[in-house]
């Protein structure tokens, strides 16, 4: 018989929230998926975040390198540095970049407006806006650029990729 | 057995292996990511799975820590190819991180889940 999709365990505030933001730095473009994964996988294991919030955490970060790796111009040697703030319940994010950076806001327009059910392209930045809360994309200085999005507790909207209404 | 060209998976992470277990069915055993790095030699494997005459694949995400939306588009481009012709893909032994994605996107409304990929071969007969 096929399995009841699992409901997904309320996200709460992290086990142990340390009062200082918690910062990793990426320098190589290659391995940053992994790495991130890693990370956000430790912070779990180590009771930092709630293993919930760190897997919805994991997935909205992971759409948000992607884009990164794969459509960023650089203004110098790529970097990429996350700052987690867990001291807002339950969590904040910051993710400064040393790109050229993008309008997000009219993408994530553009996107929604093309979105079909079942797409091959053109989701993940919507995924990360289904998840995120105060997403924003600014620069900061001369030479980068600063995401910023929070998480909410409990289960996120979510994106129904396989029958978007027109509105999405 | 098959596995991904290691030379269009930019790390030991990124492989899969394809598997026979029926006429028409195919399983494939992902690896620890299917995401924007080797989604385009998974959607590749399954045409020529296809081209084989398969027209069933069970995706095995027991060892999965990585899905992300270009693997989610790898796997629906491989839907919308068999679906025609009378095939399904099913998911078996989801890992934790890749049904947080599945809640996420509603695809367990497309794609049937089983707890094992021996009940995921039941179901397709093979």
């Amino acid at each position: 018989m096929p399995m009841s999709p699992h409901a997904r365990g309320s996200s709460s505030a992290p086990h142990a929230a340390p009062s200082a933001p918690l910062t990793h730095a990426f320098h190589d473009l290659a391995s940053m998926p992994d790495d991130l994964h890693a990370w956000v996988g430790s912070l779990a294991e180590d009771d930092v975040l709630d293993p919930t919030l760190a897997l919805v955490l994991g997935v909205a970060l992971q759409e948000w390198v992607a884009n990164l790796v794969q459509h960023a111009r650089w203004n110098h040697a790529p970097y990429v540095e996350i700052t987690l703030d867990t001291s807002v319940d339950p969590l904040c994010c910051i993710v400064d970049d040393s790109s050229v950076g993008f309008a997000l806001d009219q993408v994530l327009q553009e996107r929604r407006q093309a979105l079909s059910a079942l797409p091959e392209r053109g989701m993940g930045l919507l995924m990360l806006g289904s998840i995120a809360d105060d997403l924003t994309y600014t620069p900061l200085g001369a030479s980068k650029h600063r995401l910023r999005f929070c998480l909410r507790g409990g289960e996120p909207d979510g994106l129904d990729l396989t029958s978007p209404p027109p509105s999405v | 057995m098959r596995t991904s060209d290691p030379d269009e998976a930019p790390t030991d992470l990124m492989t899969f292996t394809v598997d026979d277990v029926g006429e028409a069915v195919a399983l494939l055993t992902v690896g620890k990511a299917l995401d924007f790095r080797n989604a385009a030699a998974f959607k590749q494997a399954c045409q020529d799975e296809i081209a084989r005459g398969k027209r069933h694949f069970i995706l095995d995400f027991s060892d999965t820590g990585i899905l992300d939306s270009t693997g989610l588009g790898a796997i629906f481009s491989v839907y919308r190819q068999v679906t025609p012709l009378g095939g399904r893909v099913v998911f078996a032994s989801v890992s934790r991180p890749v049904q947080v994605v599945v809640q996420l996107t509603r695809t367990y409304k497309v794609f049937n889940q089983y707890v094992t990929v021996d009940e995921a071969r039941q179901a397709l007969g093979a």
